[in-house]
């Protein structure tokens, strides 16, 4: 009995001492950043994870190329490169910069860049990266300093290739893929130091960092916090400095606190209600019409963003943040009337039954999913709601375009060739798209080719403007909206620029009155 | 049912009563909240308005509404059907196949009892929510496959139950006699030995139905158990923990609903041993 | 009268055959978990490259992880690892499992000890305190919590903790582990809260049989005697009953630890912690196979080892128990 009391009394004190906020303060130069995933594994030519991508790329590995927030691409270790159109396609020249070297201490040389895109581009390595690289026939060393990549066709995406796909950091010579995948290594401004699964990973300031200046931190702790609540609250009692991809609900409740400041951005993945367009009823354009009618987009918003000036509807398959995007929300408007008409014209006057699944653990989908069920609803087509978990929604949805319809965010490059190759051009020897989208047309398909064969910026822009109008009219999927995301960081934490591509950008990150 | 009203008189009698009568109003009251629910909701429990989302208790909306804008009182309202269906589907099963393994393994004598009861030792050994994670997996999340995968956990503790009891009405007289007679096996079963063993079933079942009811919440709550967008009390609390920071109140009433029934039912259940089962009455 | 050898081999033989079925058990259970999670559908390799898996990547992968082998021979490297003791590597981190496994149960472990520790210095004072004050109004009081505890879903109970000490109070951060490399300090805040919500929960349990167990032995005759001899009410009380009460006491809290544990893969997710838990629901949903055949054979033998060990306990400390 007394030993009994003697715990109650021990679990009162504990409380009691716990119970007040502990306050940590990050030591002078160390950032503390929470993100939501985990990386799979720390080598980017194995892994096609978003989190690996997001921690490494420009941080602790370097391409030839980079773009900067304005979406601009500029040369990194590459000094400087030429195009030449050839008869077979094109060549492009890059001069390295000279005195780079590795985390190991060796020096960059071209001999590494084609390395590098020798183990993205082996058959034994089998990268899932190396698909957009299809059209690069070989990697050249002309000198010590100089490589020249040969493609076949113009290849006129190369270069936003280099600058943002996985696995284009350039590895020294000889690099073991095995060893990569636990301890990258690459030119960047930080240092791989550890990595603790289910924990975080941390890194280093690079103290040889070949750019003046940079970076400014000497240490960064990237924390895997899964939850939104938890990351939140790290932040408010003082336990992260930065928090990454904040959901709306939780940035609401720092506004207004002089102690912190959020950053409204969006994630460039275009969210979408996906029809099936090889099965009926969706293989009928006006059904498609009538759905992209009966959604409404700002309701949508209110309900999952719950800010309307957070949002940011979209109308085809290209996030705002792409120089190539067109705005085609206003082709449909929120109309049920108009929806219903539609319907009655493709032969279904009384609507008609289908199934939506979801995604989980994507509880932004899902909850979007339950949205455009209820609107649908109104227009008498009434949706079973079905909640796969990720693994079956690959299978059924992405494998075996086994669906009617779905809600998924379709992740997106900058450049646009990469987002259109895989949903509208790719098809099987039968002619059947490969895409969940299950939509081909030969038309588009030759537009998506001249694309990738013209340099212009401004002619491109206009053959992706005839792309994005294509896609709408034939309503392929109803494009939803841009996810929004929001960075919540400390007063303290300066420096911070947003992306165009999923990357955080480290090096100009540093600490008020850091010494 | 007409045992009803003699339970009830009977509880008046006793102190021990109180329980009981809670526990039947309790349960009854969830009955008919299920049964209202069927033909009436303040508002329609799945149609959204998203402008009135995220809002407290007011005169319009008693227990508020959801970030869908829709009523928290219908959603509770429909969520009782899902709960009261779920333990039913999940004790029948349990019972079901319980009290056949448990007969049979009492029945019978040497091998096919031992592995019987093995068998059911291992089924128990697996945690009931890892044992559910992974049935739902298989099979898929959905409320039918939830309540398949209670169901299974808890054939063991039936088989259990019913052995043992079977084991001890087994040798009391008139049974043998019944033997002895010449009747056969499951005939003298079902004429003698389940009516004598059926009040520690009903008792268990009971109490069964509760732990059903907390396993589905838990189950939904994990996104596992849950049919959109019908109302499931464990799904609205995982719900509520996003909206925590802006709207708490999300966060009390379908617990309040969980922890009212799973209540009744064990006041219930507790009741009906004192009244059914007077060997066990000291215990309680 | 039996000897005292005649019963020393008894036991033994109890022992003996108690141990040949836990093997047989265990046997069983890794057959079936390691069937089961391959029957599950959806593919590990397709779940790892996700929507950017081609073909021939996926079929790379797959080689890589082993997952090509015939099943039968996949079982056999899995049992011979077991035997030898290497765990494997899960195919999510790429890591050795035995460290995953490690590092989780440095917060399960915790958690489920604290939870089991609340509960008993919870409930066994209250139970005590039920049985001697029988059908006053203290007893009622507590025979009202301990039917609230049995009603309230863990996991609401620790919705409600956060609502309270984190939300409103911001005592508390909503969920999250501080390592206890870190801190020590911060590491035993951020799993009080969980083990609160289970060991309160657990609590009504070992209330409500401490009391019923008191109320039994109280009543037996050598207390009556003992109380007859005009020891003291309170001698009585923790020399001959609690001490007779425990056994079954003990018992029921060995027999909960499968409920526990499987509360606190609940309870993992509602706080986000990095528990044994929360990494076998993670791996069933990411299908690493590795992981969720070691993890979920390792929660297994827990329970069945406890299981085991209550039974012999009791065989031990109740002589009176057959030897059947």
């Amino acid at each position: 009995m007394y030993r009994c009391c003697l715990v109650l009394l021990l679990m009162t004190i504990t409380l009691g001492l716990f119970g007040g906020a502990l306050n940590a303060q990050s030591p002078a130069g160390t950032l503390r950043v929470a993100i939501q995933g985990e990386p799979l594994g720390l080598n980017l030519i194995l892994t096609p994870s978003a989190e690996t991508y997001q921690i490494l790329m420009y941080n602790v590995v370097e391409p030839l190329l980079r773009y900067t927030e304005d979406g601009q691409l500029v040369p990194l270790l590459a000094a400087g490169y030429e195009v030449e159109e050839t008869e077979t396609g094109a060549q492009y020249t890059f001069r390295l910069r000279s005195g780079v070297k590795f985390h190991t201490g060796e020096t960059l040389t071209a001999e590494a860049v084609r390395y590098t895109f020798d183990r993205l581009l082996d058959p034994a390595v089998a990268s899932p990266n190396a698909a957009p690289f299809a059209f690069l026939r070989e990697v050249v060393v002309l000198d010590e300093l100089t490589v020249r990549f040969v493609t076949d066709g113009k290849a006129s995406p190369l270069l936003g290739y280099l600058a943002s796909g996985k696995g284009t950091g350039i590895i020294p010579v000889g690099s073991g893929m095995e060893a990569l995948r636990t301890h990258p290594i690459g030119t960047g401004p930080f240092e791989f130091d550890e990595w603790v699964p289910g924990d975080h990973i941390s890194l280093d300031r690079n103290p040889n960092y070949w750019r003046q200046g940079l970076p400014r931190l000497d240490k960064v702790i990237i924390k895997f916090i899964p939850d939104q609540a938890v990351s939140l609250a790290a932040l408010l009692a003082g336990d992260v400095d930065l928090v990454d991809k904040m959901v709306a609900e939780s940035a609401k409740q720092l506004e207004g606190d002089p102690r912190f400041k959020v950053v409204a951005g969006l994630m460039n993945v275009p969210q979408l209600l996906a029809m099936n367009n090889a099965r009926a009823p969706f293989d009928n354009v006006l059904v498609r019409r009538a759905v992209s009618y009966a959604v409404d987009r700002a309701e949508i918003i209110a309900g999952t963003v719950g800010r309307v000036q957070w949002g940011s509807p979209i109308g085809s398959h290209m996030g705002p943040l792409n120089p190539y995007y067109v705005d085609l929300v206003p082709m449909y408007p929120h109309d049920p009337a108009r929806a219903r008409q539609l319907l009655t014209q493709a032969g279904y006057p009384d609507g008609f039954e289908t199934k939506i699944y979801l995604p989980q653990p994507f509880e932004f989908h899902i909850h979007t999913g339950e949205i455009v069920a209820d609107q649908l609803r109104e227009v008498g087509i009434r949706c079973q709601l079905e909640v796969l978990e990720w693994g079956q929604w690959i299978e059924r949805v992405y494998k075996q375009w086994d669906y009617d319809m779905t809600v998924i965010g379709d992740d997106q490059g900058i450049e646009p060739a990469v987002n259109f190759t895989k949903p509208f051009e790719q098809v099987d020897k039968a002619g059947r798209s490969t895409y969940y989208f299950q939509y081909t047309n030969p038309f588009l398909r030759r537009l998506l080719v001249q694309g990738r064969d013209t340099f212009d910026v401004e002619k491109r822009k206009v053959i992706y403007a005839m792309v994005q109008t294509i896609i709408a009219s034939d309503a392929v999927a109803v494009w939803i909206q841009d996810i929004p995301q929001f960075e919540a960081m400390r007063a303290q934490v300066m420096g911070y620029r947003q992306l165009p591509i999923y990357v955080l950008d480290l090096a100009p990150i540093h600490l008020e009155n850091q010494p | 049912m007409v045992i009803l009203p003699t339970l009830i008189r009977s509880a008046r009698r006793s102190r021990k009563g109180v329980n009981l009568m809670l526990g039947i109003t309790l349960v009854g009251i969830v009955l008919i909240t299920a049964g209202i629910s069927w033909v009436y909701t303040p508002y329609d429990p799945i149609e959204m308005s998203i402008p009135e989302r995220l809002q407290g208790p007011s005169g319009a909306h008693l227990l508020g509404t959801d970030q869908y804008g829709r009523d928290v009182l219908s959603r509770i309202m429909q969520g009782a059907q899902n709960s009261l269906l779920v333990g039913i589907v999940a004790v029948g099963i349990g019972m079901t196949v319980g009290i056949f393994i448990g007969g049979w393994s009492a029945f019978s004598t040497g091998w096919s009892d031992e592995v019987l009861m093995r068998a059911m030792d291992i089924l128990y050994a697996f945690p009931a929510v890892l044992n559910a994670i992974l049935f739902v997996t298989l099979l898929g999340p959905g409320v039918i496959n939830a309540m398949i995968a209670i169901g299974i956990h808890n054939i063991p503790i039936f088989a259990r139950l019913a052995r043992g009891n079977i084991l001890a009405v087994r040798e009391e007289e008139y049974v043998m006699a019944a033997y002895a007679l010449g009747r056969g096996r499951w005939s003298t079963a079902s004429r003698h030995v389940l009516p004598n063993i059926l009040p520690a079933l009903i008792v268990q079942g009971t109490i069964q139905f509760a732990v059903a009811i907390l396993a589905e919440a838990g189950l939904s709550y994990l996104g596992l158990g849950t049919q959109l967008p019908y109302a499931s009390w464990g799904r609205m609390l995982r719900e509520a923990q996003i909206f925590m920071g802006t709207a708490p109140c999300l966060a009390l009433f379908p617990g309040l609903a969980i922890a009212l029934t799973v209540l009744g039912l064990n006041l219930l259940g507790d009741g009906l041993r004192d009244q059914l089962d007077p060997r066990l009455a000291n215990t309680g | 009268m039996m000897s005292e050898d005649n019963e020393g081999v008894l036991v033994l033989a109890y022992f003996g055959r108690r141990f040949i079925g836990f093997l047989v058990t265990l046997f069983v259970v890794s057959l079936l978990v390691f069937l089961v999670i391959r029957v599950i559908p959806g593919d590990p390799a397709q779940i790892m490259l996700g929507t950017e898996a081609t073909p021939e990547s996926l079929a790379a992968l797959r080689e890589r992880l082993g997952l090509n082998a015939p099943l039968y021979v996949q079982y056999f490297i899995w049992i011979d690892g077991l035997l030898s003791g290497a765990l494997g590597e899960s195919l999510r981190y790429g890591v050795p499992i035995g460290k995953l496994v490690a590092t989780r149960f440095a917060v399960t472990g915790p958690l489920a000890l604290l939870a089991i520790a609340i509960a008993l210095g919870l409930g066994i004072p209250l139970g005590i305190y039920a049985a001697i004050h029988r059908n006053r109004f203290g007893d009622y009081g507590i025979m009202v919590f301990s039917q609230l505890g049995l009603a309230v879903p863990s996991f609401w109970a620790g919705i409600l903790l956060i609502l309270l000490f984190a939300v409103r109070l911001r005592w508390f951060s909503a969920g999250g582990f501080v390592p206890w490399s870190e801190s020590v300090p911060g590491a035993m805040k951020s799993i009080l809260l969980p083990s609160l919500a289970l060991g309160v929960i657990h609590a009504a349990v070992v209330t409500r049989l401490t009391r019923s167990t008191m109320l039994e032995v109280m009543n037996q005759e050598y207390i009556r005697t003992a109380r007859g001899k005009g020891l003291v009410e309170r001698m009585v009380l923790y020399k001959h009953a609690l001490r007779n009460a425990l056994i079954p006491i003990v018992t029921v809290v060995g027999l909960q630890f499968a409920s526990l544990l499987g509360g606190t893969i609940i309870i993992e997710n509602v706080f986000y912690l990095p528990g044994l838990g929360r990494l076998a629901y993670q791996a069933i949903s990411h299908r690493d196979l590795p992981v969720v055949q070691d993890v979920v054979l390792l929660i297994t033998v827990m329970v069945v080892v406890m299981n085991l060990l209550v039974d012999l306990s009791y065989v031990l400390l109740d002589p009176r128990i057959r030897l059947e």
